[in-house]
Order: structure tokens, then sequence, then C-alpha cells
């Protein structure tokens, strides 16, 4: 059997534009911070059942590639492993925007947060997963 | 505000900077390993042809999408040889495996020849054992 080929571009532009608006809304900080966590959180968990709920790659996809700016490049890649990654990713930004909203342990929040957008960072740049690399280590050091 | 913008600024360039240098040390370790016989104690299907070891681990997404890779290459012409990471540690750590799924490419000869950390594509890997056959 083949395997699928992805869009290598599509996926990069997500994973910056995700460290972007965390940063953003750090910057921002507060309610507004606390907003846009919410949102990310919610555009990394919705938008990996439902495509249509991922506003970076709809953006991408009508605004970045018709006009040139960006072209697609499309590879056989580990989606299994980004799509656990993903709703991982997307849980802990929920929960960092609760604390957020709620006021409660700021610096808990965005050390979450930071932590998420740091494991995204590995991958856009160096296509290296973060989380395979804390599993395998905990094996190796247990078994 | 002013001060978060300073934040992320200096946060970004230390992170940035620090993965420069881990991403050159990563790099060195593996060249360093380059080269080195493979160890006697694994015996080979079939001296003399290339080979892929292919270390896989438990609760790893990418490791079945790897064995599918594998197993569209021509697998008469090479030696395929899967070995569980963690329980592997002497193969594993002569090859300087990091991570699940991870290959090592092994020329005729026996000779370390490359280490791919995480998934690579069918493409990729034949061009590697291309490269070494």
């Amino acid at each position: 059997m083949a395997d699928e080929m992805f869009d290598v571009t599509a996926r990069k532009f997500h994973q910056w534009g995700v460290v972007l608006l965390s940063a953003l809304a750090f910057v921002l900080g507060g309610a507004a911070g606390g907003a846009i966590m919410l949102a990310l959180g919610l555009l990394m968990v919705v938008g990996r059942f439902r495509d249509e709920a991922d506003l970076l790659r709809g953006f991408y996809r009508a605004v970045l590639v018709p006009r040139g700016i960006l072209r697609p490049r499309m590879a056989v890649e580990d989606r299994a492993t980004r799509r656990i990654a993903r709703v991982l990713g997307g849980t802990v930004q929920l929960l960092a925007a609760l604390l957020l909203l709620t006021g409660q342990a700021p610096g808990l929040a965005w050390g979450l947060a930071g932590l998420i957008a740091f494991m995204v960072v590995l991958d856009a740049a160096f296509d290296f997963c973060a989380l395979c690399f804390v599993v395998h280590q905990v094996r190796r050091a247990t078994a | 505000m002013l001060e978060r913008v300073l934040i992320v600024v200096v946060a970004a360039l230390v992170v940035g900077l620090a993965l420069l240098v881990v991403r050159s040390r990563v790099a060195d370790r593996t060249r360093a390993r380059l080269g080195r016989p493979l160890p006697e104690a694994l015996r080979l299907e079939r001296p003399g042809l290339p080979t892929v070891l292919y270390f896989y681990g438990a609760a790893c997404a990418a490791c079945a999408q790897q064995r599918r890779a594998l197993t569209s290459l021509p697998t008469e012409r090479l030696n395929v040889v899967a070995l569980d990471a963690a329980h592997q540690t002497e193969l594993a750590e002569w090859a300087g495996v990091l991570t699940v799924p991870s290959t090592a490419i092994v020329d005729p000869q026996g000779r370390l020849r490359a280490v791919n950390h995480g998934f690579r594509p069918a493409d990729e890997l034949a061009a590697q054992l291309a490269a070494v056959a």
C-alpha cells in the first residue's frame, strides 16, 4: 500500500502560526491572552477532527496558495504521531486558557503554553518529534 | 507590554541558539559513529548486502508507518532487522538512537553509514541504500 502524501508547507505554516499566536497571547496577557489561547486550543483539537475548523489551514488554502505566497510541497510524512500530538497539545492549551481566564496560576498557564510552543517549534524547524523522544527515553530508563 | 515583548524576543533567541547547538552536537555524535563495524553479536540473514536496522518502540504511532515504508523496499536485495530500541540497548547505543522510529543504514561490508532519527519515507531510505550498495 502506497503511503499517503501530505502538504508539508501547510503543516509548517500551521505550526508557525500556532507559535506566533501563542507569543501574541503572552504579549497581550490577561483576558485577551486567555481568549487567544482558548481559540488556539479549540483550533488544535477541533481542527484535528473537522478540517473546516482549522482556520490557519483555511487561510493557507484560501489566500496564501492561490496568491502564490506559499507553494504546497507534497511528501510522505508521519501523520499518525502528529495527530496524537495535536490533540494532546490542544488539550494542554485549553487547560492553560482555563487557568488564564479564571485568573488562577498564570505562571503555570504560560509555562504550559510555552512548553507546547517549544515542542511545535522543534517539529516545525527540525521535523523532530519531542514527544517520541521523551517516550523513548522514559522507556529506555525503565526497561 | 514592552516587557513581555522583550521576554518573547529573548526567549526566541535563547531557544533558537540552544536548538542550533543541540542540532550540531547530534550531527557530530552521529558523524563520530559512522564507519563503525556492526557488533558481532548481530548475525545477518544475508551477509554482503546492505542492511537497514529499524529501531521501534511501544506506544509509537509512527513505527507502523516506518514498517510499511520498509516493506516497500526491495527486501530480497537487503537485510532489514527490526529491533526494540528499549531492549536492544547495545545496538541502539552503537547506532546512537535518540528516538523511535530510527533507522540505521549499514553498507555491505557491515559498517554504519547513516542514522535517521525519526520517520523516513521509503524513497529516502532507498536513496541512502543505493549510495552504499
